[in-house]
């Protein structure tokens, strides 16, 4: 109520205003399922367990907090642009289904790459993201909130925030989909659909970090194969429906949560192995 | 405060309330009462702006809108000044946020301006704060019609083809034809005999009849919030369009619906003759020599189908903070079991539509889903009963087939039965459904394991369910029922001479004390007791300020005055009528 209070808004607005020399930065991220590239439509055999058969049926997340080291081994956050659509602030949504094929309850557009700008000057190397919505902005309302967010596809239950990561597939087992649906359980208090937590049990954002990256060279490459690697995609017989959706007495969703780096039940963090860089040869196909 | 701020305010912040249109706000009653002593002299405005620059930009962006990095770091989205609630602050109220800021410590906390800035400075922002919102309106305007929207609460705008912008004067034009007989070819039916508005634009029937007798494969849907649907009918994935919608009942032949097929210059001719229709048709398309043309007739439909909102049932006073209590502890049961992982109805009903298929002005990237519930599984070439293929229909794709559009959940308890054809009478048997993870059919030619279709979407799956759980679960949907849309003269048939007005009962009743009268906006603010169902009590100092349509009871208000009310909700606003001194306790009918 007192101006002592709006100075360190003032202060800050100052310092960001204050020398904004930036560099454009675009980091690609291009959908894999072992050496095939996804795409809907398409056939993939010998995913999990069982070696099954899978076709595509959704495959988005979130991602926060993108940052980049620079030379001098500092953690820099990039600044996306901010477009109405795939990033907000500094969140984006990735999306690599395209409605075609199995993947009819998705949308048209697909989005591949992350887009903002780092200061300049220096030299970066070393990328790190969050795959998350971040708590302030994950217990919203989904109608009032800008794109991404409001996405009914990737709401979950009302309170309980985002899906981080969506991923649905066609097995041969389940051919009506085998799911992952990742994202914050255990929230409190979710008595009412009213009342927004304040915390949650268990936060399950993957974190994701190259100690070398350019982005000039290298991709992001998310592997579903990898993701699937120790799963049993094709289920039991006779149980109807197949999957993860973050309950963390859920067996199926042990194995998949250790491939992102998370901890679940008993088992401790491992380091993640869905995410990793490739290195196209020419800069074409970077931007394929 | 306003309503966008309230969805993302945490409850911790009590005070921060007013989630509509004249509501409560931080600034009390004598502060609303200023005006803003600058008038809108160049100078002034472009100072305002210079000072808005500095001040205020930095959290609320250049256009009001609070997209910077700053505003997005923050733990709660600062206000969108050009938001089209801005609209219903006074500019005391803004003036008085802007002088003492809001929520000190809070997670909302907006600094005050009273040291830094000089009262002038303050009014002067207050002039650049009403035209950021009068820049964004234009732009409304120029995308959407000059139309003015009554928006239910916390509702975003609807998308309008650019083709069709949305005046009153094309909305009132097909009202009269949305309800005119004379569009079916033997004049016994017209689109209002499919959708009827007190079954939210429903027919009850579960499959439509035509006018020759013609038995449709499904049901009407109801065309609540139809503006926010991105694909039209159950399962029509190109269907985009209202304007485009309109022309199938009325001159397809398969089946025969209104049954003008061949018929347009008749048509014409017929809506010529009528009287009513020459001044209507000029003032919808001002600009066309000869108004009368069948695409003139889909525009003027669509455009009142458009203006079909409906958003305040109890349900939607219970989620907007407007009254804790007008759901009842059963149906707050229900809403938890229906956005819970166990039954995951949100998942294909989600949303502020109750639909995961929506679409608005803003959204960003549009959503349209088709699913299948497993109503069905039959042996032989398709698992559900020809016609009515679904998705398949369209894309040929065995995968689609059986799977539809899942339509809103609003006024559901109204619109019985239920499903693309009628099959599901009641709400238990919906729910009956869903439970067991698809229907079975014992015996006959629809024989057959619905939970075992191999199309059925992943997300029905069997569930448990207490007959507490079930009753619960049907007292939240029954809170879905809106029931001012079921009867809202504006939606209601033109060509009927209106109800006469009786002085009947209102529904709902307000006891309160007059905190001020602004004559000249025909309004008063109130402090007020709780309005059960309705609305929380407004205690001193805060007050909300409603309309007050009726000139002389306006006259009659006074500040102190005790009062008693009818009130009711009309669009963002809060409507009291039959107004009348709170009677003295104890006093005798006969004074």
């Amino acid at each position: 109520m007192t101006t002592t209070k709006s100075f360190p808004v003032l202060a800050l607005l100052l310092a960001m205003q204050a020398g904004a020399q930036t560099q454009p930065v675009a980091i690609h991220f291009k959908g894999v399922v072992a050496s095939e590239d996804f795409a809907c439509g398409h056939s993939y055999k010998g995913i999990g367990t069982t070696k099954s058969t899978i076709k595509p049926i959704d495959f988005r997340f979130y991602i926060h907090n993108v940052r980049m080291l620079d030379e001098t081994g500092k953690s820099v956050p990039m600044d996306l642009t901010q477009d109405d659509k795939w990033q907000l602030d500094n969140l984006a949504l990735i999306d690599f289904e395209d409605a075609t094929g199995g993947c009819g309850n998705g949308t048209p557009e697909t989005n591949t790459v992350v887009l903002g700008t780092l200061p300049a000057g220096h030299r970066y190397s070393g990328l790190t993201f969050t795959v998350r919505v971040p708590f302030e902005k994950n217990h919203t309302d989904l109608t009032t909130m800008p794109s991404p967010l409001n996405m009914t596809g990737l709401a979950w239950v009302w309170n309980a925030g985002r899906k981080f990561m969506r991923v649905e597939v066609a097995t041969t087992g389940k051919p009506r989909g085998y799911v992952l649906h990742l994202g914050s359980t255990g929230c409190t208090p979710n008595q009412t659909k009213i009342t927004v937590p304040t915390s949650c049990l268990n936060p399950n954002r993957p974190e994701v970090s190259f100690a070398a990256f350019d982005p000039q060279k290298d991709q992001v490459v998310v592997d579903l194969a990898a993701l699937l690697q120790g799963t049993d995609v094709d289920g039991e017989p006779g149980k109807p429906g197949g999957g993860c959706m973050s309950n963390p007495h859920d067996p199926d969703c042990a194995a998949m949560f250790a491939r992102l780096g998370l901890a679940f039940g008993d088992a401790a963090a491992t380091p993640q192995t869905v995410f990793r860089v490739k290195s196209p040869v020419t800069s074409a196909a970077l931007e394929q | 405060m306003l309503r966008r701020g309230l969805a993302l305010v945490c409850l911790l912040v009590r005070v921060v309330q007013a989630h509509d249109a004249h509501g409560r706000s931080y600034a009390p009653i004598e502060a609303r009462r200023l005006k803003n002593p600058m008038a809108d002299a160049a100078g002034h405005l472009t100072e305002g702006q210079a000072l808005y620059q500095s001040s205020c930009a930095g959290c609320h962006g250049d256009d009001g809108r609070s997209r910077t990095k700053l505003a997005g770091s923050l733990p709660v989205r600062p206000t969108d000044l050009s938001d089209y609630m801005m609209e219903s602050m006074r500019d005391g109220e803004i003036f008085w946020v802007v002088t003492h800021g809001i929520a000190p410590g809070g997670m909302q906390h907006m600094p005050g301006f009273e040291q830094a800035l000089t009262d002038t400075q303050r009014w002067e922002l207050v002039l650049w704060v009403r035209e950021l919102r009068r820049k964004q309106k234009a732009v409304e305007v120029a995308t959407l019609g000059p139309y003015e929207w009554s928006l239910p609460p916390g509702f975003p705008y609807p998308k309008v083809p650019a083709d069709n912008p949305m005046t009153h004067e094309k909305v009132e034009l097909g009202r009269y034809l949305f309800y005119d007989s004379r569009l079916s070819v033997n004049r016994t039916q017209s689109c209002a005999t499919c959708h009827r508005q007190e079954k939210a634009f429903t027919d009850g029937r579960g499959r439509g009849l035509g006018s020759t007798g013609e038995l449709h494969p499904r049901g009407p849907l109801s065309l609540a919030n139809v503006a926010y649907n991105p694909v039209l009918t159950w399962a029509n994935p190109n269907m985009r369009r209202l304007e485009q919608q309109a022309l199938v009942p009325m001159f397809g032949a398969n089946p025969v619906e209104l049954g003008m097929e061949g018929k347009e210059d008749a048509l014409i001719a017929r809506l010529k003759a009528e009287p009513r229709y020459g001044k209507l048709f000029r003032a919808a398309f001002p600009t066309d020599a000869s108004p009368f043309t069948v695409g003139n007739v889909t525009k003027a439909i669509a455009s009142f189908e458009r203006t079909l909102l409906s958003g305040d049932s109890p349900y939607d006073a219970y989620r907007n903070g407007d009254d804790p209590n007008a759901i009842s502890e059963s149906a707050k049961r229900g809403e938890a079991l229906f956005f819970s992982e166990q039954l995951e109805c949100f998942h294909c009903h989600g949303g502020f539509n109750f639909t995961g298929t929506v679409d608005y002005l803003g959204k960003g990237i549009t959503e349209v889903e088709f699913h299948n519930t497993g109503l069905y599984n039959l042996k032989g070439r398709f698992s559900y009963p020809e016609p009515n293929l679904g998705l398949y229909e369209f894309t040929q794709q065995e995968g689609d087939v059986g799977k539809f559009k899942a339509p809103t959940l609003r006024n559901i308890a109204v619109t019985a039965p239920y499903m693309h054809d009628g099959s599901v009478a009641t709400l238990e048997d919906a729910i009956a459904h869903y439970k067991a993870g698809g229907r079975t059919i014992r015996s006959g030619p629809l024989a057959g394991d619905g939970s075992g279709n191999p199309a059925k979407s992943d997300f029905v799956r069997p569930f448990d369910l207490t007959r507490q759980d079930t009753a619960d679960l049907i007292a939240f949907l029954k809170s879905l029922t809106d029931k001012n849309f079921l009867s809202d003269q504006r939606f209601s048939n033109p060509w009927q001479p209106p109800p006469v007005q009786t002085r009947s009962q209102p529904r709902y009743i307000l006891h309160g004390e007059v905190a001020a009268v602004f004559r000249e906006d025909g309004t008063a603010s109130l402090y007020h007791s709780e309005v059960p169902g309705l609305l929380t009590a407004m205690v001193k100092p805060e007050a909300m300020e409603f309309q007050v349509p009726d000139a002389r009871e306006l006259a009659m208000l006074k500040p102190g005055m005790k009062i008693v009310a009818g009130v009711r909700r009309r669009g963002g606003d809060y409507v009291i009528e039959q107004i009348r001194p709170e009677p003295r306790r104890g006093a005798n009918a006969a004074r």
